[in-house]
């Protein structure tokens, strides 16, 4: 999806920040981290915003170098956004962010949008998150994603034109794999 | 090239007079090989690209070391796994031209999103997922309108079902 909405912006001036939430460092993934993660995404393109340098040097010279906090970044983040003609966020996996942090997540992402209402969100995560994100933005387009019959056909047979072993397959086995794969994905 | 490239101190900036760019050696980067050939690669890219191929750095070594261009300086950078993708825009993508500016993204987050980006990346199906672009929900957060509510596209699935490696 990054991609894809990267390759827009190569045609238009749009710019693109993502971030996977991670079950294995969602200790790591605080509200602050994220938020910086996104602005360091979003800096990188035309330089580092003025306000962001003064930020980081008030910090530097007032508290000997502490990290920003959620608050500061907050402000950098709406001045940065509001400053670019058209900002997509992406956040994948909201389900696998730590369920504390969940709510200022997505309170932080709404906070946002008050200020700047030209950005779009983009967000994925199991079934069970659809309500969080709804609480927040109630009138949030909700898709269900399932892999089409046609993608798990495509994939699967890529996966088996590279076995390793292709002199144990056969015609017949290998029309069985793809059905069986096909039929089990769709029951989930 | 080699040999010239071994007297590049590295972790310096090499000028390269005459042309106006600077050239970021990277601790990282210490083969002389791999640096002669990035090398080679930077400059080549320096010529312009014919019209009918427009200068596209993608999956191979060009990725490390795209160009982008500053308001007073171009410079190339590479080797250290973040210049990837993920970025504002993967065509032009940006370097980080002073010390400051690298301790100032640090300490905007310790998170490096790029990594995992460049992973999936290269793990994904081409192809897979591109019905999404055309579904009705996707064109409705697309173009919503500002302060419709439609702002937040959600796509839930099960573990498993692609979310991430939608194109």
């Amino acid at each position: 999806m990054i991609d894809s909405l990267c390759d827009q912006a190569g045609k238009q001036d749009i710019a693109v920040a993502g971030l996977y939430c991670d079950f294995l460092s969602q200790h790591d993934q605080t509200i602050a981290n994220i938020m910086g993660a996104i602005l360091k995404q979003l800096v990188r393109r035309g330089g580092i915003p003025d306000h962001v340098r003064k930020a980081f040097k008030t910090g530097q010279r007032e508290f000997g170098g502490r990290v920003p906090r959620a608050v500061d970044l907050m402000g950098m983040l709406k001045i940065t956004i509001s400053s670019l003609p058209q900002v997509f966020i992406c956040l994948d996996a909201l389900d696998e962010c730590l369920p504390k942090y969940l709510p200022d997540l997505l309170e932080s992402l709404r906070d946002i949008m008050r200020v700047c209402p030209r950005m779009r969100i983009f967000l994925t995560g199991r079934p069970h998150v659809v309500g969080d994100v709804q609480r927040y933005f109630s009138e949030a387009v909700v898709m269900p994603i399932s892999p089409t019959p046609g993608d798990i056909r495509n994939y699967v047979e890529m996966r088996l034109n590279r076995d390793t072993e292709p002199e144990a397959m056969n015609a017949v086995l290998r029309a069985d794999i793809v059905r069986v794969i096909q039929e089990t994905i769709s029951d989930m | 090239m080699a040999r010239f490239v071994r007297r590049i101190p590295i972790g310096h900036a090499l000028w390269l007079k005459g042309i106006g760019w600077m050239l970021i050696v990277p601790q990282q980067a210490s083969s002389p090989r791999f640096l002669s050939s990035v090398i080679g690669v930077f400059i080549n890219s320096l010529k312009p690209p014919p019209a009918a191929t427009p200068f596209l750095p993608s999956t191979n070594t060009l990725d490390r070391s795209i160009m982008a261009q500053t308001s007073h300086i171009q410079s190339v950078s590479f080797g250290d796994g973040n210049t990837g993708c993920g970025n504002v825009n993967n065509i032009s993508n940006t370097f980080y031209l002073s010390d400051e500016d690298e301790r100032i993204l640090r300490w905007l987050s310790p998170l490096e999103p790029n990594h995992r980006h460049k992973g999936v990346r290269t793990d994904r199906f081409e192809g897979v997922g591109e019905g999404l672009l055309e579904t009705r929900e996707f064109r409705e957060w697309r173009g919503s309108e500002e302060g419709s509510g439609k702002e937040v596209l959600f796509c839930s699935g099960n573990p498993g079902v692609g979310k991430t490696y939608l194109r």
